[in-house]
């Protein structure tokens, strides 16, 4: 699949989902006491949405935009698009580590979820060597913790887990 | 003039004492600290402080916190230009030419024009306050709900111009953000939108989040794909003389330093997220002022200079409506009168006259605040871009950290971060399929200001749409808008017609 066929078929699927948002707005209410309802803004805008979506993504598969610049402060060469040069397995690994994050946050607490989420990223995604990947992460959740607790008065949640000691 | 001098003298004189000088450092330096770190922003920050304000006398604890304010938007670059994430949504555009030159070895350069820039309008935009201030404020008053919504439409549009798609993408990512913005309780009626049942997204999506999601985490994620390319953030030469902006940087930051600081200056007194639409009004000025306007994007000193200087000259300006009429133009303007009216004190066109000590005294705490400012930033650019010097195995963790500390910071919220990871893959997905957030992260912030002053405008033209054009300012910024649509639109068409008949 070409990249323009890609960019045109998720284009179609922002369309379709803007068009999906618009009737959703609908069910606001557009009009209500003689004053406009909640869904008339958000209607407005996602069925202007879903309009350019489909025209952009007509435009694209017909070839119109594939001389379209890269985005505007993005890398001077466009991002790679083919799988060639990108290193799948590196950008799972980070996405591990966010889910890790985000599943343990609540659980585990701020210091060992984002602890283990660092050292997920240094170990296997950069492949730092194991006591340079520790110190790291030390000095990373010592910095955080010297920054928003004690400077700026940012409590982090304490692990859920530390309940089950509680008396 | 002579009044205004004689004020500013008096200002100069009520602040001039050690426990005033001494807060309005302690203000900057914690709010370019603020400015640095992403997610807590200056009005968390000031919301914080509150409670000690109450021990401080009123001068103090307005220079106090208005040095946070000014100093956040000098931080603020700084995260810009190294790594992409803009510590205040007011440096979204820094971005985009401020990191372009920290990767071609100018993080110095365009720290300094950064710096200097903001320097340089801090200091104009205080005199300004203090000559025109009064009379700006004057007609800004005359700015209902449909001028608001004709003036934000046309801010948006004018986003269009910045960025390097097409228009037609442009837009689409402007409605996204339109669309985000909406999420949570209706402004009018109170009920729910689009939350899914989520209480956390009752309150609505959180734009420092956002903004680092789409910003920061994609970044890294971008980055991280390339496995063994050198990183590409590393300044070639940390010489003092080499770090600094050179004579061509100059002569292109120099003039759009001077037009950002007007531009600033007059869209800072606006309500609303002044400093933010001053920085992309200023970036799009200056592409279609310049003669290379493809340089734009790519690493453009004006381009940095020029927003730079808009959104400090936006950010003092905006206090302007507070001090004079007693309307806060932002949610910090907001918390400043909230700590004003605790201490007894109401802001408005008597506050001249019945505390002129306050009022000049937090006009010159701008002049000391912005000389600190510049004192403690210029020695600073060569630490800030040693910072690239580390490789990025040790930089993407410190970033994602900061970014989940930062997220959780803001409403002490998991799903927040739980945001934060979604909203950076969302960004990696956009950048793939060619699509710029920052239109996105603009009209994010400016969503709330349209969708209310266009509801009330509905509401006062009686459900008729036609009060829009009724009324002269909304009208002659409605045409402005619909020019800027129309020649985006219909510019290439043209184009590609005049081609087409001199080829035929």
């Amino acid at each position: 699949m070409t990249r323009s066929r890609v960019e045109a078929v998720c284009l179609l699927l922002l369309a379709v989902s803007m068009a999906v948002t618009g009737w959703v707005s609908l069910g606001y209410g557009l009009w209500r006491d003689g004053l406009p309802g909640a869904g008339l803004y958000p209607a407005v805008i996602a069925f202007l949405c879903a309009a350019c979506a489909g025209v952009e993504a007509v435009r694209t598969q017909k070839g119109y935009n594939s001389e379209a610049e890269a985005p505007a402060g993005a890398d001077d060469e466009a991002p790679e698009w083919s799988v060639h040069g990108i290193v799948w397995s590196k950008l799972a690994i980070y996405a591990v580590s966010f889910v890790v994050l985000v599943l343990t946050f609540d659980f585990l607490g701020f210091f060992v979820s984002s602890g283990t989420a660092t050292l997920i990223i240094l170990l296997f995604a950069e492949r730092v060597g194991i006591a340079k990947a520790a110190f790291v992460t030390a000095a990373l959740l010592f910095a955080s913790y010297a920054i928003f607790e004690i400077l700026l008065g940012v409590h982090f949640p304490a692990p859920a887990i530390a309940q089950f000691w509680n008396p | 003039m002579l009044e205004s001098l004689s004020g500013l003298w008096l200002g100069l004189s009520t602040i001039l004492t050690t426990t005033n000088i001494g807060l309005c450092f302690i203000g900057a330096v914690l709010g370019m600290i603020i400015g640095v770190l992403p997610g807590l922003g200056p009005a968390a920050t000031m919301s914080l402080l509150l409670p000690i304000t109450f021990r401080l006398d009123l001068v103090g604890a307005l220079i106090l916190m208005s040095g946070v304010y000014y100093g956040a938007m000098y931080g603020g670059s700084i995260t810009s230009i190294l790594v992409r994430i803009p510590g205040e949504a007011a440096s979204v555009v820094t971005c985009i030419d401020g990191y372009a030159m920290a990767k071609k070895g100018r993080a110095g350069a365009a720290l300094g024009l950064s710096a200097i820039g903001s320097f340089i309008a801090g200091i104009l935009a205080t005199f300004g306050i203090a000559m025109v201030g009064p009379s700006v404020a004057e007609l800004a008053r005359q700015f209902g709900p449909p001028e608001y919504t004709s003036l934000v439409l046309a801010g948006l549009l004018l986003s269009t111009w910045i960025s390097q798609m097409t228009p037609m993408r442009s837009l689409i990512m402007i409605c996204i953000g339109l669309l985000l913005a909406t999420v949570g309780l209706d402004p009018i009626w109170g009920s729910d939108r689009f939350t899914l049942g989520v209480p956390e997204l009752f309150d609505g999506i959180s734009m420092p989040v956002l903004a680092m999601g789409l910003f920061g985490l994609a970044e890294i994620l971008l980055v991280a794909e390339r496995l063994r390319a050198p990183n590409p953030l590393v300044a070639s030469d940390l010489s003092l003389r080499k770090l600094f902006p050179n004579r061509a940087e100059w002569r292109e930051g120099g003039p759009a330093i001077a037009r950002g600081s007007v531009v600033g200056f007059f869209l800072g007194i606006l309500p609303g997220s002044g400093a933010v639409l001053a920085a992309f009004a200023s970036y799009v000025l200056e592409k279609r002022l310049s003669s290379t306007p493809e340089r734009f994007g790519h690493g453009a000193p004006a381009g940095v200079a020029g927003p730079e200087a808009a959104n400090n000259s936006a950010t003092q300006s905006s206090f302007i409506p507070l001090l004079c009429l007693g309307i806060p133009s932002n949610v910090v303007m907001a918390i400043m009168m909230g700590a004003l009216l605790i201490q007894g004190v109401t802001p408005g066109p008597r506050l001249m006259t019945e505390h002129p000590d306050l009022f000049w005294g937090v006009i010159a705490s701008m002049l000391i605040g912005n000389v600190i400012l510049i004192v403690l930033n210029l020695p600073l650019i060569s630490v800030f871009v040693r910072m690239l010097k580390v490789p990025f195995a040790y930089l993407a963790p410190t970033i994602f950290m900061f970014c989940v500390v930062g997220a959780y910071s803001i409403r002490y919220n998991l799903f927040d971060v739980l945001f934060l990871v979604l909203a950076g893959f969302s960004g990696y997905g956009l950048k793939k399929l060619r699509l710029d957030p920052a239109p996105l992260v603009l009209a994010f912030v400016l969503g709330d200001i349209l969708e209310k002053s266009m509801r009330q405008s509905l509401i006062l033209g009686l459900g008729s749409p036609a009060i829009f054009i009724q009324r002269p300012y909304s009208a002659a910024l409605l045409a402005v808008a619909a020019l800027l649509l129309a020649i985006q639109l219909f510019g290439p068409l043209l184009a590609v017609w005049k081609k087409r008949r001199k080829n035929s």
